[in-house]
C-alpha cells in the first residue's frame, strides 16, 4: 500500500469510531430533541412571533435538508411544489378558523399533533433508509406536505391569534360609540 | 456587551483545537510513511493505451465515451440531467476502483462492460464475494491481486457506515442542536424544559449538577439577555404591526 492508502486505512479506523458514537448520540438526543421542538412549538407564552419563525425556518432546513440528500433522488421534481402549497393550505385553514380560535389558550394542541406527525415520518423514513428500502417516494412527499402543513400552520396560527386579539380589543371601541 | 476575558477563553480553544488536530493527523501521517516506506506505488498501464485529450483553442472534437455507474443506491438519471466531464474523487478515495478501471482500459476487448459495471459496485461493499460470476471474479483478481479484496476493508466498510447512516445522524444531531438554541434562546425559562427533556436518560442528581454547573447557569444567562430580549420583542411588534395593518382598527 501506498502512502495515501495506509493514511486512509488507518484514518478509518478513527471514522468508525467517530461515526458509531455518532449514530449512539443520534438515537439518544432525537427524543429530547423531539420534546424540546414539541414544547417551544405548542406554547403560546412570550414572544410567539419569534420562536415560531424561527421554528418554521429550522423545520424548513431540516427536512429540505434531508430530502435533498443523495438518497432521494428519485423524489426529485415536485416536492418543492408540494411544500408550498401544503404551506399555504396550512396557513389559510387556521387563519379562516380565526373567528372561532380561542386566543387565550395555553397550548396549540393541533401544532403539537401535526408535528408529532412530521416527527414521525422523519423517523419513519429514517428507518426506511437504514434498512436499505430508498424508494419510499410516498412517504417522502407526506413528510414534505406535513412540513409544509407545520411551517404554514405555525404562521397561520400565530397570525389567527394576533389578529383575533386586535379584534377582541376593537369590540369595546366599536361598542362605545 | 462583549466580555473579554471571553475572546482570550476562544482564543486558548481554537489554538488548543488547532494543535491537537495538527498532532493527531500528523501523527498518522508519519506512521503511514514509515508502513508505506519502500513501497512502490502500482504504475498504471491504461495511459500508454488510452490517448490524452488536447484541444487546442476554438477546436471541437467529438468522442464516445463508456459510462460507469459509481454508486448503486441511486437512482438512474434523467434525459434532462446534464453531464459535465470531470475527474471523480471517488477514483481516489475508494480502494480498488483505479485498479478495476485500469485493468479494464489496458485491456478493453478483454472484459465485458456488464462485468466492469459489477465489479465497480463490488468496490461500494455492498456485493458479496460469492455472488459474482467467475468473469468477474477473474476481473477483480487481476486486477487487484487478491481473491475478495474488499472483505474486512475498514475504508470501504466506512463508506459503507456512512451510507446508509450519514443522512439520519447528520439530520439527527442537526434537529438535537438547533432545538437546544431554539430552546435557549426563544423559551423564557429554557434550563426546565431541557431538563424535561432530558430526565429520562440522566439520573437527578446529575440534572441537578448540570443546572448548578457553569453551563446551566450560562443557558440562564442567554435567555435572560437583553439584546436577545429585545429582539424577540422587536420581532412580536413587527408581526404584531403586520396583521394590525391588515385589520384596521375599526372607530
Amino acid at each position: 500500500m501506498g502512502f495515501f492508502e495506509t493514511y486512509s486505512y488507518i484514518l478509518s479506523y478513527f471514522g468508525i469510531g467517530f461515526l458509531g458514537l455518532g449514530i449512539l448520540l443520534s438515537i439518544a438526543l432525537i427524543i429530547p430533541a423531539c420534546y424540546w421542538l414539541f414544547t417551544s412549538l405548542s406554547v403560546n407564552q412570550g414572544s410567539v412571533a419569534f420562536r415560531r419563525i424561527i421554528l418554521m425556518f429550522v423545520v424548513t432546513y431540516i427536512s429540505f435538508a434531508y430530502l435533498r440528500s443523495p438518497s432521494f433522488y428519485e423524489i426529485m421534481g415536485w416536492w418543492k411544489t408540494t411544500f408550498l402549497i401544503t404551506f399555504i393550505i396550512g396557513f389559510i385553514v387556521p387563519v379562516l378558523r380565526m373567528d372561532i380560535a380561542r386566543p387565550d389558550r395555553k397550548k396549540d394542541r393541533g401544532i403539537a399533533f401535526i408535528s408529532g406527525a412530521w416527527w414521525s415520518l422523519l423517523i419513519f423514513s429514517e428507518a426506511l433508509l437504514v434498512s436499505g428500502a430508498s424508494y419510499q417516494v410516498v412517504v417522502l412527499y407526506l413528510f414534505t406536505g406535513i412540513s409544509g402543513i407545520l411551517c404554514g400552520g405555525m404562521m397561520g396560527t400565530t397570525f389567527a391569534q394576533t389578529a383575533r386579539r386586535k379584534i377582541s380589543e376593537s369590540v369595546p371601541a366599536t361598542g362605545a360609540q | 456587551m462583549i466580555d473579554i476575558s471571553l475572546i482570550s477563553k476562544v482564543r486558548k480553544w481554537l489554538i488548543w483545537t488547532a494543535v491537537s488536530a495538527v498532532a493527531f493527523f500528523g501523527v498518522i501521517a508519519v506512521i503511514s510513511l514509515v508502513i508505506s516506506w519502500g513501497v512502490l506505488a502500482k504504475p498504471m498501464q491504461y495511459k500508454k493505451v488510452v490517448p490524452d485529450i488536447r484541444l487546442n483553442p476554438g477546436e471541437r472534437k467529438v468522442i464516445e465515451f463508456e459510462s460507469f455507474c459509481l454508486d448503486h443506491s441511486r437512482g438512474g438519471p434523467r434525459s434532462a440531467d446534464a453531464y459535465s466531464l470531470m475527474g471523480t474523487p471517488a477514483i481516489k478515495l475508494r480502494p480498488y476502483l483505479r485498479d478495476i478501471f485500469d485493468e479494464y482500459l489496458s485491456h478493453p476487448s478483454r472484459w465485458r462492460q456488464s462485468d466492469v459495471q459489477q465489479a465497480v459496485w463490488y468496490t461500494e461493499g455492498r456485493t458479496q464475494w460469492e455472488t459474482l460470476s467467475p468473469e468477474q471474479r477473474m476481473l477483480i483478481k487481476t486486477a487487484t491481486g487478491k481473491e475478495d479484496p474488499v472483505s474486512g476493508h475498514p475504508v470501504i466498510f466506512l463508506s459503507r457506515m456512512a451510507s446508509g447512516f450519514g443522512v439520519v445522524v447528520k439530520t439527527n444531531l442537526t434537529l438535537a442542536v438547533l432545538a437546544f438554541f431554539l430552546v435557549v434562546f426563544t423559551m423564557t425559562s429554557p434550563l426546565a424544559v431541557i431538563e424535561r427533556g432530558i430526565s429520562w436518560m440522566v439520573s437527578p442528581r446529575l440534572l441537578q449538577k448540570f443546572s448548578e454547573s457553569r453551563a446551566g447557569q450560562t443557558i440562564n444567562t442567554l435567555a435572560e439577555n437583553k439584546e436577545l430580549n429585545r429582539v424577540r420583542i422587536h420581532t412580536d411588534v413587527l408581526f404584531t404591526r403586520l396583521v394590525f395593518k391588515i385589520f384596521p382598527r375599526k372607530h
